[in-house]
């Protein structure tokens, strides 16, 4: 076959998959930008302009995006710190380990939603654990467990959602790390802590890091566990988007919230490996 | 500075014996190659002797003092890995200084002796590179420079040339052993490889199957050796089987399959029978001064460059000869060939 033949067959075969993401990605990124400005209006006449994002710079907006980012740090966060000595204690061989490992991996099985409805079912003002807590007599009257202003319900679902899936990346991370570097640090003097600080730790960062990101984008931008165990204000911003569009009929600025979380999603993941790497310096 | 005691070292995994019952002395200094195949317990030993593997019985001194339960971290020893197992997220440097600090060694000591390090094993000017951004010769350096610059009582090399290529494989054991001479740290260095083993060592210690075969410099063990294990594990060997007819003060006669030879060694007079070795290297077109005269059939010669391979038949007995530069042997030749009595050993 000709290196040109080669060459077509190649593009063929890459096609479906980068023309697809392509094709779709670029049309909706454009209509939403080109909305945001005024164009393509479903409900009002087209008018070019920053009308929509000076419409839109609200504190209500102000007050749904610092909700959805602090949900999101701490999901990401809160399961990173859990997950982590877990992926420790699993690079072990210990006899329940098979088990533990599937046990956690549960959640990876459940659909977000359906998970946020049975936790609801635990937390909520009249769920099981207040109930318990009540009937014991440790608390007087039931706690807000779910639809607090602070998220908490939200925050325990992802996490509970998350955590699997941030150890299983720690998981093959770490397993990764090839003994004879741990071996080579014992060698040279570096106790259990010091290896771990070291050499464990420094190499398992940017998996850390990759895990973080991806939680954090997902709930970020969450609507669905929002909807259900969310706070009545402020909404998640994927919340305020909708509510905009759908109730108000302002889709240029439903339009806005959505690029709003496009690009707070990319500056966070870039936060991120900006703080992957000083802590990569700081710790080696 | 210290010299090392290995007393009955016992390991096993589960319920195979990988060491059995080794028992070494390795003075202040040595430079001692435990030589064996692969699963001979050679690498266990080493990362016994490190703490990094526990063992299941027996003892380990340096310069007397007991280390069965030190932790690898407190034991003063410095491995050079097979994988060098160098940091990839440290400089060149960071990775040579890294034992330093884990033994707080101030800021100041610790630059200049990372540079006298760096200087001894020629990587001038690399401080800043990260390992994955040097050759195979260059990270092997660094690892090594790791390891001498702690300056440890025990330096432990578990086969570090052996994924290099075999010009620089020459060229690093030369320069190890001179390094090591110069520091004069009692050194331990497992390879399968013989010739390496030949170059590097003051003594080698043949290991099979968890066990000492032979211990002895490298001239013993080539030109004597006691097993046929040695005598095939090192170097090519022909090895027969043979009764031993007859014991004097001048050495023994052993008839074997290939007729009677004479040999200068003298074994126990109850024996037997034995196995008797000699070199390819030692037989020789035969002159009337020799006591051994083979007539053997060529079968086949493989030259070599700088020796031909030459595998005869005596009598349906296959033997090997290794004659230097090209010979003029056709296959179906019968030919005479010579062995001095010296050159027979009579195996354990």
């Amino acid at each position: 076959m000709t290196r040109k033949g080669h060459r077509l067959e190649i593009a063929l075969l890459v096609l479906p998959a980068v023309g697809f993401v392509a094709l779709f990605l670029a049309a909706v990124l454009v209509m939403t930008v080109m909305q945001s400005v005024g164009l393509f209006s479903f409900t009002q006449e087209t008018q070019v302009g920053l009308q929509s994002w000076i419409d839109a710079a609200t504190g209500q907006t102000w007050d749904s995006f610092s909700y959805s980012a602090k949900i999101a740090a701490t999901s990401a966060f809160g399961s990173l710190l859990l997950a982590y000595p877990l992926a420790l204690f699993l690079r072990r061989s210990f006899v329940g380990r098979p088990l533990l490992n599937a046990i956690i991996r549960v959640p990876l099985f459940v659909p977000a939603l359906v998970a946020a409805f049975l936790i609801l079912n635990v937390m909520s003002f009249h769920g099981i654990v207040n109930e318990v807590l009540v009937r014991l007599g440790v608390i007087g009257e039931p706690l807000r467990l779910t639809h607090d202003d602070w998220g908490l319900g939200v925050v325990f679902i992802q996490i509970w959602k998350n955590l699997p899936f941030l150890a299983l990346i720690l998981t093959a991370v770490l397993a990764n790390i090839p003994a004879d570097l741990e071996a080579a640090a014992r060698n040279l003097g570096a106790g259990p802590f010091a290896v771990f600080r070291h050499v464990l730790l420094p190499l398992s960062i940017p998996g850390a890091q990759t895990g973080v990101t991806l939680v954090f984008i997902g709930v970020l931008g969450d609507f669905a566990i929002n909807a259900i165990a969310g706070p009545l204000y402020p909404p998640s911003l994927s919340i305020r988007m909708y509510l905009l569009g759908r109730n108000f009929g302002e889709w240029g600025q439903a339009a806005v919230v959505a690029i709003v979380i496009m690009v707070s999603s990319l500056l966070f993941a870039w936060l991120f490996s900006i703080l992957g790497r000083l802590t990569v310096r700081v710790v080696r | 500075m210290a010299d090392l005691d290995l007393v009955e070292l016992y390991k096993q995994y589960g319920g195979q014996t990988v060491v059995d019952h080794l028992t070494l002395h390795v003075s202040d200094g040595e430079f001692v190659t435990l030589l064996g195949p692969s699963g001979c317990g050679k690498t266990t030993t080493l990362r016994a002797i490190a703490g990094l593997v526990e063992i299941d019985g027996g003892e380990i001194r340096f310069g007397g003092r007991l280390m069965n339960d030190v932790p690898p971290h407190k034991r003063s020893t410095a491995m050079v890995f097979q994988s060098y197992a160098l940091f990839p997220h440290m400089t060149v440097a960071e990775n040579i200084s890294f034992g330093l600090r884990m033994r707080h060694v101030s800021d100041r000591d610790r630059r200049d002796r990372v540079a006298d390090a760096m200087a001894m094993v020629g990587l001038e000017g690399l401080a800043e590179r990260k390992p994955g951004q040097l050759s195979g010769g260059q990270q092997q350096r660094v690892a090594l420079a790791r390891a001498i610059v702690t300056r440890p009582d025990v330096l432990l090399f578990d086969e570090p040339l052996s994924n290099l290529d075999a010009k620089l494989r020459e060229r690093l054991r030369i320069e190890i052993r001179e390094l090591q001479r110069r520091l004069g740290i009692t050194s331990i260095y497992v390879t399968h490889d013989q010739a390496e083993a030949l170059v590097i060592s003051d003594r080698i210690v043949v290991m099979n199957q968890g066990r000492i075969e032979q211990i002895g410099d490298p001239l013993m063990v080539y030109k004597q050796p006691a097993t046929s294990f040695t005598a095939e594990f090192i170097g090519q060997a022909n090895v027969l089987e043979a009764t031993i007819s007859s014991v004097s003060s001048d050495g023994c006669q052993l008839d074997t399959a290939i007729g009677r030879l004479v040999s200068s060694a003298r074994p126990d007079p109850e024996r037997r029978t034995a196995l008797v070795s000699w070199r390819p290297e030692d037989m020789i077109p035969f002159t009337p001064d020799l006591p051994n005269r083979i007539e053997a059939r060529v079968t086949r010669t493989i030259f070599m460059g700088n020796l031909t391979d030459v595998a005869l038949d005596v009598n349906g007995t296959a033997i090997r000869v290794e004659r230097p530069g090209s010979v003029d042997w056709q296959v179906g030749d019968t030919v005479a060939l010579g062995l001095a009595a010296d050159r027979i050993q009579v195996l354990r």
